[in-house]
């Protein structure tokens, strides 16, 4: 699809890229702050990742295969973006916005989403990439493993213990009685 | 809640939720950085796209066989203290003794490198050492350059040899410089400053470790109305025999130390883009002050 686009970034066309970047950038800043929980972080990430396929677009030689390439160097701009902010940054948790949670309230509850957001960012950044990108960019398992560049097997390791982590939570939330219901009582 | 729900659906729907734009300032941040960002040359023959098949595999061995020398060649020898003040005259070090410490650079791009002292060899007649801070990638990917690159920023050094100039580097349309200039540094860099649409200095005589040259400064101009740049936008100044070049952007500042090595002319490159920071200028500088070649005999 961005073929054309490719070519000429990869000639040095400053201009082809930034038509890239802004065809592509929405999806990977959906992905990166699905992977970091976090708007500001997943914007670094983002730009990073932006500037630095610019700096190494010379050596994709399939332009075809951009898509999975970006996405690599996303991934590992997500990781170090996390790895830098832990240093020095305490845990402060980033709600989702309300505007966000209309579309899935029916099927996600309040309590849903409030073990889900505890439990995923329990999970290793490496296991949050793969249920990112099956579950929310819909990719096959060995689309991830591409667009990860990571073997098969690892994804469905990663894959196999974060839906577990992420299903537990669910379950004791189910056994649990959520603070809201603990005060009404 | 109830546990019959499909926890999958859950988990997407959970996953549905968020962020879905880059706020319209960070494509404006990205486009500022990519103008002031130069992309990485890439070294290798797969960049002549006419080289027939069996040459093709012939060059892509030879140029295996020729990296795996030069990986060996490039360890990582010593670490030092800070980086001393950049001079375009190296400060010798003492000899290191060889660490067998493997470092994976690869012929497809830039790859991290730890801060320390390294030693080049071959594709170069004597060895040439040189001290790198962190945060910089190395690049060799041929036979003819070494490319040193901060990894966030624009800052850059090089080790080349067997350049081939350009005609013009405000013209790329003219092709390369015919005829060649001659055989000694002061033959290259006498090119070099007369290359039409740029600015430069008269070259200067420039001793490193014994070895004599030349060194050149050359700025490129900040309006480019006029120019024919070379297809990705910038003043071309040479090619190397397998496809790398070298270039500089618009109101960029270019040094250069082309020094005579054995029968190669040796040319030591930084350049300074718009927007760089002194931080970076200042490692840059100090990597080309670390520069030592063996004392010549």
């Amino acid at each position: 699809m961005h073929r054309a686009l490719v070519e000429r970034a990869k000639g040095g066309d400053r201009e082809a890229f930034d038509a890239l970047a802004r065809l592509v950038g929405d999806q990977c800043m959906a992905i990166a702050f699905r992977i970091l929980r976090d708007a500001d972080r997943a914007d670094d990430a983002v730009q990073a990742a932006l500037i630095s396929a610019w700096r190494q677009l010379r050596a994709l030689r399939n332009p075809d295969a951009f898509e999975p390439w970006l996405h690599r160097i996303l991934t590992n701009e997500c990781y170090a973006e996390a790895r830098r902010r832990t240093r020095f940054q305490a845990e402060i948790r980033v709600l989702p916005t309300m505007a966000g949670h209309a579309e899935s309230t029916e099927i996600l509850t309040i309590n849903d989403r409030d073990q889900l957001e505890r439990a995923f960012r329990r999970l290793t950044l490496e296991q949050r990439a793969v249920l990112v990108f099956h579950h929310y960019v819909g990719l096959s398992l060995p689309e991830v493993a591409v667009h990860l560049g990571i073997p098969i097997g690892t994804v469905k390791s990663r894959l196999h213990h974060a839906t577990a982590a992420l299903r537990a939570s669910l379950e004791a939330d189910s056994r649990t009685p959520s603070l809201s219901q603990e005060r009404l009582a | 809640m109830s546990t019959t729900r499909d926890p999958n659906q859950i988990i997407k729907a959970f996953l549905e939720e968020g962020v879905n734009e880059l706020p319209d300032r960070s494509f404006d941040a990205v486009r500022t950085a990519i103008d002031q960002t130069r992309q990485w040359a890439v070294v290798g023959p797969w960049k002549e796209p006419q080289i027939m098949t069996a040459t093709r595999f012939a060059l892509i061995a030879a140029a295996i066989a020729v990296f795996a020398i030069v990986a060996i060649r490039f360890l990582p020898v010593s670490n030092v203290g800070p980086a001393p003040a950049p001079s375009p005259v190296a400060t010798p070090v003492p000899t290191p003794s060889p660490t067998p410490r493997s470092l994976l650079v690869t012929p497809n791009g830039p790859t991290p490198i730890e801060a320390g002292t390294y030693l080049v060899g071959d594709p170069f007649l004597v060895p040439l050492t040189f001290t790198v801070p962190n945060g910089w990638t190395g690049n060799i990917g041929g036979p003819n350059a070494v490319f040193l690159q901060k990894a966030v920023g624009s800052a850059n050094v090089s080790f080349t040899v067997q350049q081939s100039l350009y005609a013009d580097a405000c013209h790329f349309s003219a092709g390369l410089l015919s005829p060649t200039p001659g055989p000694a540094a002061s033959d290259l860099a006498t090119a070099l400053a007369a290359m039409p649409g740029l600015t430069s200095t008269t070259p200067a005589d420039v001793s490193i470790n014994g070895y004599s040259g030349k060194q050149v400064t050359l700025t490129a101009p900040t309006n480019t109305s006029g120019c024919d740049l070379a297809p990705d936008g910038l003043f071309r100044l040479w090619q190397l025999p397998l496809g790398a070049t070298e270039e500089i952007g618009a109101g960029s500042t270019e040094r250069l130390w082309v020094v005579d090595v054995g029968s190669q002319r040796l040319v030591i490159q930084t350049s300074e883009w718009p927007g760089e920071t002194e931080a970076d200028k200042g490692e840059a500088n100090a990597i080309v002050g670390s520069v030592v070649l063996p004392p010549h005999s």
